[in-house]
């Protein structure tokens, strides 16, 4: 019995990882989209805002390939403390991939949920 | 960015954190050094908020929210080389691509040990080739006095008879490159993220 338990509880944990990491793209546009942000506070802010608990490390590799896919930019602005900070800002093209992925997850989510409540097709 | 420690041990605890990073990402070409500068602003930053304090708990908080670099670099490098090597048809970025695919761990070290194994397979094939020269009666394709067929490199061949002779080498050859260009294309075509 607390084999089984504990591998339902493992099998749900590996299922919510793979939740979180697919939708973290989504977030990181959702999050530039509001307005330019540097590292630190881009993630520390998804981290709170959106209690995705995965290590911060995690998005900084998608931020890069966003970053390489065009969808993001980056400059060196000034930090707090004199010490140059990287912003991030959405591109023109982030900002449309960020539009045509909003219907889809409104989509999804809604269709889940309906699932979830027992409404009928 | 580096914070001034007064404390030798989160001194240490900062330098081991990156060396860890630097081991993981040396070599994985341009791109790495962008990702450096990026986690290390990024644990000042963690660790100038964590307020007061010891140094070393503060950092190691702030270490424990970054993660640890095994953990989310290897998935990374696995994407950037795999990508790059299946593009190029270059082989080392495979090669190590397909070992950080394996250290990622879950499905992506399943595909990445059978990759693996395919271009185990390819190297065995191009091993045939390059040693049939060397090893002319231990490589081919033989027919045993018991009937059987065998293929490949073969310890002992007695009394077998050799069907293909130097043919072997251009069929190996082919094989070879057949199977680099088909198990590039699928790697290129597999979704790693």
């Amino acid at each position: 019995m607390t084999r089984q338990s504990d591998d339902s509880a493992d099998a749900i944990a590996r299922w919510e990882v793979q939740l979180r990491k697919g939708v973290l793209e989504f977030v990181i546009l959702l999050s530039l989209a509001e307005r330019e942000q540097y590292g630190f506070e881009l993630i520390s802010g998804i981290a709170r805002r959106a209690t995705l608990d995965v290590p911060e490390g995690t998005l900084y590799p998608l931020m890069l390939r966003l970053a390489k896919d065009g969808l993001i930019a980056a400059r060196l602005g000034d930090g707090d403390g004199g010490a140059p900070r990287k912003y991030y800002t959405l591109t023109p093209q982030g900002r449309a991939t960020l539009d045509a992925m909003r219907p889809s997850w409104v989509k999804l989510s809604t269709s889940v949920q309906h699932m979830i409540d027992g409404v009928p097709a | 960015m580096t914070p001034a420690f007064v404390d030798p041990a989160a001194e240490r605890l900062w330098r081991a954190y990156f060396a860890d990073v630097d081991r993981i990402i040396a070599r994985s070409g341009p791109g790495a050094e962008d990702l450096r500068e990026d986690l290390r602003d990024h644990l000042a930053e963690s660790y100038s908020s964590e307020g007061n304090g010891a140094e070393v708990d503060r950092l190691q908080a702030a270490i424990n929210r970054l993660g640890r670099p095994a953990d989310y670099l290897h998935p990374l490098l696995a994407d950037e080389l795999l990508m790059h090597g299946s593009r190029t048809y270059h082989p080392a970025p495979i090669a190590r691509g397909l070992y950080h695919a394996i250290r990622a761990g879950s499905s992506r070290a399943l595909a990445g040990t059978a990759f693996a194994l395919g271009y185990l397979l390819l190297a065995i094939f191009t091993a045939m080739a390059l040693l049939k020269p060397i090893w002319p009666d231990h490589i081919g394709l033989f027919r045993n006095p018991d009937g059987t067929v065998t293929f490949g490199i073969v310890a002992q061949t007695q009394g077998a008879q050799e069907l293909l002779g130097l043919w072997i080498m251009p069929i190996s050859v082919a094989v070879a490159l057949l199977l680099y260009v088909a198990l590039t294309r699928w790697l290129r075509a597999t979704r790693w993220r």
